[in-house]
């Protein structure tokens, strides 16, 4: 096989999770952060249906950052505002 | 966190025009001083910079800047923190007042002395010279949340209209919503050069001249504008340099939204009346990590620094003793808190969890102030740990003060500021309260303003009260209830939720609180308790937004029934009416305050969607 027919895979994603795991992530945050069962978290209803208030989805991101260990914008819940899109945007 | 907490986080927030659910509107107010002989501006003894205390009060603000420039130009007024390091750029003294002449002469151009002018600017070095340009100019600034693609422009017009705004000043980064952007023309503060200060000309300013309009949102819905005047201004940033123990040495840190008066005064122009150092971090930065601002008090080894009590809450909620290695918080000497309510189980949790990295509890610094005043209105000893007072309960809801070892603990807001005068009054009938009674807070100082703008009806109940006995005055009644217990002032809530049943007074938060509690339901939601008159009698209404996860598979009964089991309880009150209503309908201020009056008027006229309505069955 020849290495250099492939190109080598981007550094910053060896290792990032699918938008499948952050999904899973998400809900289970966003559950424990609402107090109720994952299973009533709908990944395309948007976050601000659930009450969750500017702060909390400011402070999302920053748990979000220590999980992924890399940088991510403490307004990203407002360009992302569902658990699918946030995802699909975050998935390596 | 609690509620009053997040709400005010919605303030943070709008800085970058992020709110989820905001809602407009607003109040608050403010009257004058005059105490001061106008006279002898420019005559009298020049600045002594050792001791800036001495500053006179007859100074403006562009006299107090320019002189700094000339004194320590190279002096450091801003840096910018990100994320665990200082930017290498810096806003020096000779920076800020070469930028603010230069953008002022922009102003004068358009003949703007007296004009009001929309201060949109993200939080940072344009800000701040986009502010000083405006008091260079003898325009008036207009401190305004930044408004954003997609969001509500109602509070943004409706201020514009209010003031008949002449302009807008922005960075040209910043992306205006293109309704904003075709009826006012906008400035664009980082594109002007500095050469253009050659053409600036020191305007004609007296000290009761207002330098700026600070908008504020109250329970009636609309947005009002203080009319502070450089005279206001500069007594206000003199007593709290004092108060704060500050010299030109003194170094801070504000994270701070600069479209409130904590930030913009507080933070910010405080630390420039001192020639001092401030390093400015981003509102959602803290937000986002609020451990970043711990970490840069540390790193820069900050003495001042300070928000309301949600901060410190989020600090002991968020950040993990692992993150804390290295943190050295010893040299923190003044952690004020004010803007909300300030809790003594916070400061509590906050000393003990941060005591390992140094944190002192005689660090914390309550105060209270507002903006209809300036800012400060009271504040402690800066070398002293706070004095707390804990009182009964009972003597409480019949308006007296009784300490007694169990009860509501109470934190002192310190003593009233230089030159300031403030009694307890009964709201009833206008007369000076006992020392040990409850009543609502009114003060006399040069930093209370002239009123709101434009307003002169509206100001005359609160600038202008007089006591009905002595006739003292004239007095801002504050709104605010509270007593003074040896000189130091404890607040006990707002007036406006005081809520008085069969003789007993029971404040809304409380009952709100109680509520809120009392089941899972109501977790992240909101909740507004008032009472309405139903023949004789007074009655209690409790509306209470149900979370959205929630509405499925909500049973209505057995919630009102732990509802009304719950308040009975805790404050002995029957609960008539309660609604249920989805999340987002409980109307707030702009700063995420819930506003009781316009609910009860939603709620008597039948426009409050409830999802479910229990009220007794009618008597026949």
């Amino acid at each position: 096989m020849n290495a250099s027919a492939n190109p080598p895979p981007d550094p910053a994603k060896i290792n990032q999770p699918t938008a499948v795991a952050i999904e899973a992530w998400l809900i289970a945050q966003l559950a424990a952060c609402l107090n109720t069962p994952a299973e009533d978290i709908d990944p395309e209803v948007p976050f601000d249906s659930y009450g969750l208030d500017s702060a909390e989805a400011v402070g999302l991101s920053g748990e979000l950052e220590d999980w992924l260990q890399r940088k991510v914008s403490p307004t990203l819940l407002y360009d992302y505002p569902t658990v699918a899109a946030l995802a699909e945007h975050l998935g390596a | 966190m609690d509620k009053g907490a997040k709400t005010w986080l919605h303030q943070g927030l709008s800085c970058l025009g992020i709110c989820f659910r905001n809602k407009p509107l607003a109040l608050a107010a403010a009257y004058f001083d005059a105490l001061y002989p106008i006279n002898q501006r420019y005559l009298m003894t020049p600045l002594t910079f050792d001791y800036p205390q001495v500053v006179s009060p007859d100074l403006t603000w562009v006299d107090l800047l320019s002189k700094w420039a000339a004194q320590q130009p190279d002096q450091v007024a801003f840096q910018l923190w990100n994320d665990g390091a200082a930017l290498s750029g810096r806003l020096t003294y000779a920076d800020l007042d070469g930028r603010s002449r230069a953008m002022a002469a922009q102003l004068q151009q358009r003949s703007l002395q007296g004009e009001r002018v929309l201060l949109l600017c993200p939080p940072g070095f344009d800000y701040v010279v986009a502010f000083c340009a405006c008091l260079y100019a003898g325009a008036i600034a207009v401190p305004m949340y930044p408004p954003r693609p997609n969001q509500s422009l109602e509070r943004f017009q409706r201020i514009a209209r209010d003031v008949q705004a002449a302009l807008m000043l922005a960075t040209s980064t910043q992306k205006l919503p293109p309704e904003t952007l075709s009826t006012l023309p906008c400035l664009r503060v980082d594109r002007v050069g500095a050469e253009a200060a050659i053409d600036w000309q020191v305007p004609t300013i007296a000290p009761e001249d207002i330098a700026f309009l600070q908008y504020t949102s109250g329970s009636t819905g609309t947005p009002k504008g203080v009319q502070i005047s450089h005279r206001n201004l500069m007594h206000n940033v003199a007593a709290i340099s004092r108060k704060f123990g500050l010299n030109h040495h003194s170094e801070g840190v504000c994270w701070l939204p600069p479209y409130h008066d904590m930030g913009l005064i507080g933070g910010m122009l405080t630390s420039l009346y001192q020639g001092a150092l401030t390093t400015l971090m981003s509102p959602v930065d803290f937000l986002q990590r609020p451990l970043r601002w711990l970490q840069a008090i540390s790193q820069t080894q900050t003495t001042i620094s300070g928000g309301p009590n949600f901060a410190y809450d989020l600090c002991v909620d968020k950040i993990k003793p692992e993150q804390c290695q290295g943190l050295d918080l010893s040299r923190w000497s003044v952690a004020f808190t004010g803007a909300e309510p300030i809790r003594a189980a916070t400061l509590e949790r906050f000393a003990t969890t941060f005591a390992d990295y140094g944190f002192r509890p005689e660090a914390f610094y309550p105060c209270y102030g507002m903006a209809e005043a300036t800012l400060m209105i009271t504040g402690g000893d800066h070398t002293s740990a706070p004095k707390q007072l804990t009182v009964d309960d009972a003597a409480l809801a019949a308006h007296r003060i009784q300490p007694a070892d169990q009860g509501r603990p109470l934190v002192s807001c310190g003593q009233v500021i230089e030159k300031a005068h403030l009694v307890i009054v009964d709201p009833q009938t206008l007369t000076a309260c006992q020392p040990n009674e409850v009543g609502e807070i009114w003060v006399t100082s040069p930093s209370v303003a002239g009123g709101y703008w434009q307003q002169p009806e509206l100001n005359q109940k609160p600038f202008h009260a007089y006591l009905a006995d002595t006739g003292a005055g004239p007095f801002l009644r504050t709104g605010d209830l509270g007593c003074v217990q040896d000189g130091e002032l404890f607040v006990t809530g707002r007036l406006k939720e005081l809520i008085i049943i069969r003789g007993r007074n029971h404040y809304a938060s409380d009952i709100e609180a109680t509520v809120a509690a009392s089941h899972a339901a109501f977790g992240s939601t909101w909740g507004a308790a008032f009472t309405v008159e139903q023949g004789s009698q007074t009655q209690l209404v409790v509306v209470q937004e149900v979370g959205r996860v929630w509405l499925r598979r909500l049973e209505p009964e057995p919630i009102i029934r732990t509802i009304r089991q719950r308040v009975t309880q805790v404050h002995g009150l029957r609960v008539e009416t309660v609604v249920l209503v989805k999340p987002g309908s409980i109307p707030k201020t702009s700063s995420g305050k819930i506003q009781r009056d316009r609910c009860r008027s939603q709620f008597l006229a039948g426009h409050l969607d409830p999802i479910k309505t229990a009220q007794p069955a009618p008597v026949h």
